[in-house]
């Protein structure tokens, strides 16, 4: 088994495969051990609400497993106590004994693979523990005696009960008698039989899970997974135990000189970041501007205190991250980085008890005023970024660095976001690095700088040839033949407007969580209807109810009015011959390689799996074995994409098909689709929050809280509604004011 | 834990449907009718109303759902189930919360309890009933319905804390309670941070767990189904689910380190306040009171 070989790792590889480390958990080990117990939580309620589903208990060791292989024992406990608790508050003392079982199972199949026990050792440890758990089991049922006794009574009644509706069929009552005396016996002798199929049932799940999990764990070594934010070792020191204590120097993050700083990250072949030198003054708005890929993440990180492979940062003080007066960084995941539960926790959350933070003041700043005691899984995107910015400036950091903020929010969210940012450095005082992708975020900035495969670019041109900017050109008139032109060429695709109806949506209302006080409407009346070969883009900001649309139009909602027809029968009933992409690509994408998983959604053989990715601009050969794990968030989506296709779907809907993706990604997934909208005729419906993906499209429909409030053909001309709005990376040759440096 | 598949955050309007430009169709079918279905289940859900209940501090009604589950395994009687009935049925009262917030069980598990019932009867023996002429023996029927309804007591005292607690306060109320395990030098602390965040991610992996099963609903429906295939399945499913999972955890452990590091989990220092000791004292004598009782 090649894991867990390079462990401990060369210097500098921190995550946890680096030297183990002691003392109070760190970031990684707790949150895996937070987010892998509310896993083996919802397993275990599952397994206790759905009749058919209990086969979900034994699952629930699997995570704990993980946790246990990937981290110490100190994280398998504090996942086990949070799994119990949380589970105690859903639902009681009932699944409490479970929950405790399965971690202490997969604790052990963990901790196996950890320290890389043979089966013999496996064994041993599953006979050890599994007595103790049962005479655990045996002083429980002893403390509670009455009711113990009560139910032994009422379970012997049962079968007596049972027993003579059986005996009533003359030839089974010969075979009953024993039977019975089996089970008086047994519940007799609980106390041995309890005890003894809680350590048989140890002994056995432990072994198992110990041998059917080789195969996962194998499986989630290959994710690179790390702490790219661990601070430098004589940081940590100092932020560990005693985090904020007064001894530790000011912090003093700003103004910064990197003096040829190349970045390497462990494994990889080429520098992230390659001798960059640049400096950055104090109370300016700096934009970094470059692809996926160009090194403008790890500049970010750099800045933010990890140590860089070669060369020097210069700085005046510590980077004190997360410090009050120090660094302050906020990342592209909305949901990940939000960590408290209401949105005044998440506030304060990390902060010394010492630290006063005006919570209200910040939530005006940032444009959430009054929602202090709203819970944060109610926040949209857009609201959760903002949230993020104000828990950074509850710090009152001297540097703020967003790294790709505006990536998951839509456009309005985006625009609020950027001005926020410009105002920063004038009314807070902060110095902002705002590292960014898009073009027209650049506007106002006090400088800028371009990133292109981790170097930086010696003048700030701006995107030379604009290589996306034409492709998208191509999109636009590829995808929209005018109607002059006609689509002529393939059968099945009639004229884009005179189309049969092929996908109706009448009058679909729906509310989650209906008749209960936590109602919510997501649509409302929204009728609809798709024509065979129709490119149809669906529009709404966050919370208009588009996603709950995609979920009806695909037939894996049934609204709670309306009804939603493909070809006139009910598209519930026919699941499947609607696809849906979905915005995370990696939900989708289930199987353990590219090829598997093309070949299982689209239920085909190979060949027809790897025509499926050549369709979507994929290399088949190349990708075919490769582990899902390793893909980039462009390639995953368009593997699902190959899936869905390759099972010769009727329509074909996605959902935010460009969120989180750079230009080159959006134009190969949005050429592909056009590709297949001409080829095929294939009737597309996307869904997003905003119009770039309307190139592929003929029609446009506005949702708006859960209504149609718009329906208008797109066409190219003047009264395109879309037609104003900037390209994804600008036009370009435009100039930035401010930003020649 | 709600079951909204993404972003359903809209405002509550009311109006109807403006179709746009809807489909011939749409004239000639008939009226919608809402369509009867069961109501879902709403998992750590706060009913967002005030009252003395909700005010009260998170660690007291932990406390007090610990209290009456020993109460009621230590003395499973009617009369004890009496009177915690009154006492939960009080309890929801005061803290207002409607019957609609009540999960309505799946019909299988009232098959399941009626089929437990019958059981029971078919035992027959004492007591006995007349119920015109016929005699009926009721056996131990009476014990069987005070299980259930024991049972259902201890699921509604936890109930009433998901109902009344806002989500956020159990973490600190954890660490609270678990002060005096510091003296054994246990990481109480640390465990209330965990706590917290697994309260907090818990939306977002039923999300996430619900995309999943619907992207393997949309999939074809491999030939031949067997036991095997069946646990592939769901081995690939929780493959997916751990390694997204995974990576959320990564995700979310860079935003602690982004925030300096773990210090405060709540804005909101709330603590045992007198009201708190009056209810602990309340629950103190209804559970206590109840031994005194004749069983």
């Amino acid at each position: 088994m090649p894991e867990q070989a390079g462990w401990p790792t060369p210097p500098g590889g921190g995550g946890d495969r680096a030297p183990t480390p002691s003392g109070p958990l760190q970031p990684v080990e707790l949150a895996t051990a937070s987010v892998l117990a509310g896993v083996t939580v919802i397993l275990v309620l599952a397994g206790w609400l759905i009749p058919h589903a209990s086969g979900l208990i034994g699952l629930a060791v699997v995570p704990m497993a993980v946790v246990a292989h990937r981290h110490r024992p100190r994280a398998v406990v504090a996942s086990t106590v949070a799994a119990v608790t949380v589970a105690f508050l859903v639902a009681g003392t009932g699944p409490v004994p479970t929950v405790a079982l399965c971690a202490a199972v997969g604790g052990i199949a963990g901790q196996a693979h950890r320290r890389q026990w043979r089966w013999p050792a496996v064994l041993g440890a599953g006979l050890a523990c599994g007595p103790l758990f049962g005479a655990a089991a045996d002083l429980a049922l002893v403390a509670f005696g009455p009711l113990r006794r009560l139910t032994i009574r009422n379970l012997r009644d049962s079968w007596d009960g049972y027993a003579r509706l059986v005996g009533t069929i003359r030839p089974l009552r010969a075979y009953l008698r024993p039977v019975t005396r089996v089970v008086h016996s047994s519940l007799h002798l609980w106390w041995a039989l309890i005890p003894a199929v809680i350590a048989v049932v140890t002994v056995v799940a432990t072994w198992t899970t110990w041998y059917y999990i080789r195969g996962l764990l194998r499986r989630l070594d290959r994710m690179p997974v790390e702490d790219r934010l661990a601070p430098p070792p004589e940081e940590t020191t100092s932020r560990r135990g005693g985090a904020h204590r007064e001894n530790v120097a000011p912090p003093g993050p700003v103004p910064v000189a990197f003096e040829e700083v190349s970045v390497r990250y462990p494994g990889a072949s080429v520098d992230a970041l390659a001798g960059v030198s640049l400096r950055m003054s104090p109370r300016e708005r700096t934009v970094v501007l470059g692809p996926n890929g160009s090194g403008k993440s790890t500049l970010a990180r750099v800045l933010a205190g990890r140590a860089p492979s070669s060369g020097r940062v210069v700085r005046p003080g510590p980077v004190g991250l997360g410090r009050p007066g120090g660094t302050a960084f906020v990342s592209q995941q909305p949901e990940s980085q939000v960590l408290g539960v209401r949105v005044a926790d998440d506030l304060v959350w990390g902060l010394p008890a010492s630290w006063q933070v005006d919570v209200d003041a910040l939530l005006d700043t940032v444009g959430l005023s009054g929602l202090a005691a709203r819970e944060t899984s109610t926040l949209s995107g857009g609201q959760l970024q903002r949230l993020a910015l104000a828990s950074a400036l509850a710090r009152r950091p001297s540097l703020l660095i967003a790294d790709e903020v505006t990536a998951m929010v839509d456009s309005s969210g985006r625009e609020e976001i950027v001005s926020l940012l410009a105002r920063l450095p004038a009314d807070h005082g902060v110095s902002v690095v705002q590292v960014t992708h898009r073009l027209e975020e650049v506007a106002g900035a006090d400088s800028l700088r371009c990133l292109d495969s981790g170097r930086l670019l010696a003048a700030p041109r701006l995107l030379p040839a604009d290589p996306a900017g034409a492709t998208s050109a191509t999109v636009r008139s590829a995808a929209n033949p005018t109607p002059a032109a006609g689509p002529g060429g393939h059968p099945g695709r009639p004229g884009s407007r005179g189309g049969e109806a092929l996908l109706v949506a009448d009058r679909v209302s729906h509310t989650y969580a209906d008749r209960t006080p936590w109602a919510q409407t997501a649509l409302r009346g929204v009728s609809l209807s798709v024509r065979a070969g129709e490119g149809l883009l669906v529009v709404g900001d966050n919370g208009s109810g588009k996603t709950t649309l995609a979920w009806v139009l695909a037939g894996l909602l049934r609204p709670t009015e309306g009804e939603c027809r493909l070809r006139g029968a009910p598209v519930h009933r026919q699941v499947g011959s609607v696809a849906l992409a979905f915005q995370h690509a990696r939900l989708q994408v289930q199987a353990a390689t590219v090829g598997a998983d093309v070949r299982a959604a689209g239920g085909v053989d190979r060949s027809a799996g790897e025509e499926a990715l050549t369709r979507l601009g994929l290399d088949a050969e190349l990708l075919w074995d490769r582990p899902v794990d390793t893909l980039s968030g462009g390639q995953l989506r368009r593997v699902a994409l190959a899936g869905l296709l390759a099972s010769d779907p009727e329509v074909l809907l996605l959902d935010e098909p460009l969120a989180g993706l750079d230009a080159e990604s959006r134009d190969a997934l949005l050429s592909a689709v056009a590709d297949l909208r001409n080829r095929r005729g294939l009737t597309v419906v996307v869904i997003s929050h905003d119009s770039e993906a309307g190139v592929v499209c003929d029609r446009v429909v506005r949702l708006e809280r859960g209504e149609v409030v718009e329906d208008l053909p797109q066409r190219a001309g003047a009264d395109d509604p879309l037609a104003s709005r900037p390209s994804p990376t600008g036009p370009p040759g435009t100039s930035i004011p401010g930003a020649a440096r | 834990m709600t079951a909204a598949p993404g972003d359903t955050r809209s405002q509550d309007r009311s109006g109807a449907g403006v179709g746009g430009e809807v489909p011939a169709s749409g004239a000639t079918t008939p009226p919608v009718r809402p369509r009867r279905r069961r109501r879902e289940i709403v998992l750590l859900r706060r009913v967002e109303v005030d009252s003395p209940v909700h005010r009260l501090w998170a660690g007291t009604k932990l406390l007090a759902v610990v209290a009456v589950s020993v109460t009621v395994s230590e003395d499973p009687t009617w009369a004890v189930a009496g009177v915690l009935a009154v006492a939960l049925l009080a309890v929801g009262r005061l803290a207002r919360i409607p019957s609609a917030a009540v999960p309505r069980l799946p019909v299988w598990v009232w098959i399941g309890l009626v089929a437990f019932a019958g059981f029971s009867l078919a035992a027959g023996g004492k007591p006995y009933v007349h119920l015109g002429g016929a005699r009926l023996g009721l056996g131990d029927l009476g014990l069987y319905a005070l299980i259930l309804v024991v049972s259902f007591e201890l699921l509604a005292a936890a109930a009433l804390v998901g109902w009344t607690t806002a989500l956020g306060d159990v973490g600190p109320a954890v660490a609270t309670l678990g002060r005096p395990l510091r003296v054994l030098r246990l990481p109480v602390e640390e465990w209330a941070v965990a706590v917290a965040l697994c309260v907090r991610s818990l939306p977002l992996l039923v999300g996430e767990i619900r995309v999943l099963i619907a992207a393997r609903r949309l999939r074809p429906k491999p030939s031949g189904r067997s036991l095997t295939r069946l646990a592939d399945d769901g081995l690939e499913v929780l493959a997916t689910a751990v390694s997204v999972a995974v990576r959320r955890a990564a995700e979310m452990g860079e935003a602690i380190t982004a925030r300096g590091g773990v210090g405060e989990v709540t804005a909101r220092v709330a603590g045992p306040a007198r009201r708190d000791l009056v209810a602990l004292a309340l629950v103190l004598v209804v559970c206590g009171g109840v031994w005194l009782l004749p069983s």
